[in-house]
């Protein structure tokens, strides 16, 4: 058990923080928000530069690093400086998901330009059941869908969209953003990033533009859409820990009744009650990134109690930053307010809470899990009986 | 970073399974799983106390010369992991925990050799004299008072809400050996017999109907000055040490889980007489809730504590880890009276099982968060070391 950062880890979060303190002022994401579809090339290119697009892979896929824990701390950092840049669905997700499920030509087609900054990929899954479609065989398919909620999906060159075969199984369809037939609805999302709904109307696409071997991508999009769940957790996190450590700062500023707001035992036991919820928010994440970095661990244990303890959470944390705010926190004055949307849109994408209750309900407590440890590895239990008590 | 055992870590977990599969009898698990209070009466964990004292496993704390059996925290937090799975009954602290680490820090060589071995042994039994019926929350502001008289002190005042006097033969107290003008500076920290004549023990029945805690009157009782730990007028900083323990080396999140465990028990016991507890998908979210809190504390405490090096102060974040604890305790005795639904209502009505537990352990459990500083002192200490506020 090894619960400290490595030294490669501290000094890439540092250079990273360096960087967007730097290049990310609150303005500047205000314009790239407004005017740029949330995407600046030169704040992508800086990020390539730095490495982070090539952190959640291994270095067997092209990328620098694989662990969820490391590519945690990228998101954390762009939490924190509510970077609108799709990073979480074009590097963590579709790069991900092209690294389990494609054979090693398309891996190299696809990731290298991706890990350099050059393309940028959405993964368009989500159709609100409307069954999106993959018909045909070896020589060709012709694809139908209409995808909702591409995170990424207003400025990205490539589309990964998933489909339903003839046999019922997901396959994974790389598509060019500009292809005819496809058409693109960018919008913004309550966070201030940009996404789009995409819809395919029969384009017909080669079998080399079918991810992988032709087996079933199930699989490997459910644990994909995992890891961004935790992903964006670390990104809640960050964004959690800013807004209260801004809070801090604004309550000692701050006078009124001729002293600081700090003075006030009611604020103080505010802000302590926002650590608290910072510290248990940043041990569910590291939790969840650590089980998921480890074979054959609980995914849905961690998962799930990660997102539903972070909403909560992080939901106390915004009222709380924006309560003490007062008139600034429920303006566009000050970053607070964005730190609130940021922190509900987490709560609200890929699932609410209750989702995720009844997820553990149904997997952990049904199985009985919860009465062993979260922490400590289950299958290494000696088979010993106790007496009866 | 990650949360993988070691051979050696995996092999002690093995060694402390094997340990409470040969060496835990039915009758400590029964006793555990039926106390209502937050410690096991004498004659439940006293045997248990004697079993990992002849295995050298009592102390994890303390220095290997003394006792101590040399755990890193890892290694301490798999053997409270596995003793609370088992339902082991809870090791008595109060020397243990408490006592002691303030005797080793602080008292003499002399001290050490008389006290150390007696707690270690069990033939010593602790309890600690803090509060006072005017200084509670406040705690400097004690009156039982300490006056060197020729040979020995003379103690004279009462203390209140002492957990097992009636079972204990040494206090160690916190009493006034000077009038100064910051009352904090008059305090010493000395340890008194309560076989001594003038120590007269009343009992006070706890919200929960039980007999733990007491009110323990001085009248001149005779302590040696050899009974004094450090310096005179130095016991505030002893007891501020001591709470930092008290606070914050205690793994309570195993605890917490075996209560977890002891509502499934429960919920069987009433499924077994044919109350659908199990389908009802109210209550299961309410488990969930719960048992997720208790993961995500589970991993908070571990990564707080998990860096420390045996015998390091955990520092202010003790707090944090109090506050959730005390809490946790509470949420989860409330999430066991929702269960029992119209049964609890049954005052002292029950045979004795795991149903006549529940409501007991609940209202007990209201003390938590006022005993070892109130969550409102807990809150001001973390406002102004973590925030800074």
């Amino acid at each position: 058990m090894d619960l400290a950062y490595s030294e490669e880890q501290l000094l890439f979060r540092q250079s990273l923080e360096r960087y967007l303190g730097e290049n990310y002022s609150f303005a500047h994401r205000r314009h790239v928000a407004a005017k740029l579809h949330g995407f600046d090339p030169e704040v992508w290119a800086g990020l390539a530069e730095l490495g982070c697009f090539g952190v959640p892979l291994t270095t067997e896929h092209g990328g620098f690093d694989g662990r969820l824990v490391t590519t945690g701390l990228v998101m954390q950092a762009l939490g924190r400086h509510l970077v609108v840049e799709p990073v979480l669905g074009s590097a963590v997700i579709a790069g991900r998901l092209i690294a389990r499920v494609a054979h090693a030509a398309q891996r190299d087609e696809l990731l290298t330009p991706l890990i350099a900054g050059t393309s940028r990929i959405a993964f368009a899954h989500d159709d609100l059941g409307t069954k999106a479609s993959l018909k045909g065989g070896a020589d060709g398919y012709r694809l139908t869908a209409r995808k909702t909620a591409v995170l990424g999906g207003a400025t990205a060159d490539r589309l990964l969209v998933s489909a339903l075969n003839a046999a019922g199984e997901l396959r994974l369809a790389i598509l060019d953003a500009g292809t005819s037939g496809v058409s693109l609805h960018p919008y913004q999302l309550l966070d201030g990033s940009w996404a789009a709904d995409v819809l395919v109307q029969d384009v017909t696409i080669g079998s080399d533009r079918i991810l992988g071997d032709g087996s079933d991508a199930g699989p490997a999009i459910t644990a994909t859409l995992d890891d961004g769940v935790v992903a964006a957790c670390w990104e809640a996190v960050g964004a959690m820990q800013a807004a209260y450590e801004q809070t801090c700062a604004y309550v000692r500023e701050r006078r009124q009744f001729d002293r600081p707001l700090a003075g006030f035992q009611v604020v103080q036991h505010k802000v302590a009650e926002m650590a608290v919820c910072c510290e248990e928010a940043g041990a569910a994440a590291l939790l969840a990134a650590l089980k998921l970095d480890s074979e054959g661990a609980d995914r849905d244990r961690a998962v799930a109690a990660a997102k539903v303890r972070i909403s909560h959470c992080g939901r106390f944390v915004a009222k709380e930053a924006v309560q003490l705010h007062g008139g600034m926190g429920v303006s566009e004055e000050l970053p607070i307010a964005t730190y609130f949307r940021k922190l509900l849109t987490f709560e609200l994408m890929f699932g609410s809470s209750m989702e995720y209750r009844r997820r553990y309900v149904k997997t952990v407590i049904a199985a009985r899990a919860h009465e062993m440890s979260a922490v400590l590895p289950a299958a290494e239990r000696a088979d010993i009986t106790l007496p009866a008590a | 970073m990650d949360l993988i055992l070691t051979p050696a870590q995996r092999a002690f977990r093995r060694e402390v399974q094997t340990f409470l599969a040969t060496h835990l009898t039915a009758e400590m698990r029964q006793g555990q799983m039926l106390t209502a209070g937050v410690y096991p009466e004498p004659d439940v964990s006293r045997p248990w106390h004697h079993a990992l004292y002849r295995k050298g496993w009592v102390a994890p704390l303390w220095p290997v010369e003394y006792g101590g059996s040399g755990w890193t925290t890892i290694e301490r937090f798999i053997f409270e992991s596995e003793c609370a799975l088992a339902g082991a009954p809870v090791v008595y602290p109060i020397g243990v925990r408490l006592a002691a680490p303030v005797i080793l820090a602080f008292g003499s060589e002399e001290q050490k050799r008389t006290y150390l071995p007696r707690i270690l042994s069990g033939e010593d039994y602790w309890c600690q004299g803090f509060s006072e019926p005017g200084a509670g929350s406040d705690l400097a502001s004690l009156q039982t008072r300490a006056v060197l008289e020729g040979d020995h002190y003379t103690i004279n005042g009462s203390k209140i809400w002492t957990t097992h006097a009636h079972h204990a033969n040494r206090m160690f107290a916190l009493v006034r050996t000077a009038n100064t003008p910051r009352k904090q500076d008059g305090i010493s920290f000395i340890v008194i017999d309560m076989q001594s004549p003038g120590v007269e023990i009343r009992p006070i029945i706890s919200i929960g109907g039980e007999h733990d805690i007491n009110q323990v009157f001085f009248t001149d009782v005779r302590v040696p000055p050899s009974g004094l730990i450090g310096e005179v007028n130095a016991g505030w900083s002893y007891a501020k040490y001591l709470l930092e323990f008290e606070r914050g080396t205690g793994l309570f999140s195993s605890r917490l889980r075996s209560g977890l465990k002891r509502i499934e028990r429960a919920i069987d016991a009433l499924e077994a007489a044919d109350r659908h507890i199990r389908d009802n998908m109210d209550l299961m979210a309410r488990l969930a809730d719960v048992a997720i809190e208790i993961d995500v504390f589970e991993m908070l405490e571990l990564m707080t504590l998990g860096l420390l090096e045996p015998g390091q102060r955990p520092g202010p974040t003790s707090s944090v880890l109090k506050l959730r604890a005390s809490r946790l305790k509470q949420t989860v005795g409330e999430l066991g009276v929702e269960i029992l639904g119209p049964s609890a209502l049954r005052w002292q009505d029950h045979p004795e099982d795991v149903l006549s537990v529940i409501v007991p352990d609940y209202l007990n459990s209201r003390a938590a968060t006022i005993f070892g500083g109130a969550s409102e002192v807990q809150l001001g200490i973390i406002a102004k070391s973590l925030a800074g506020v």
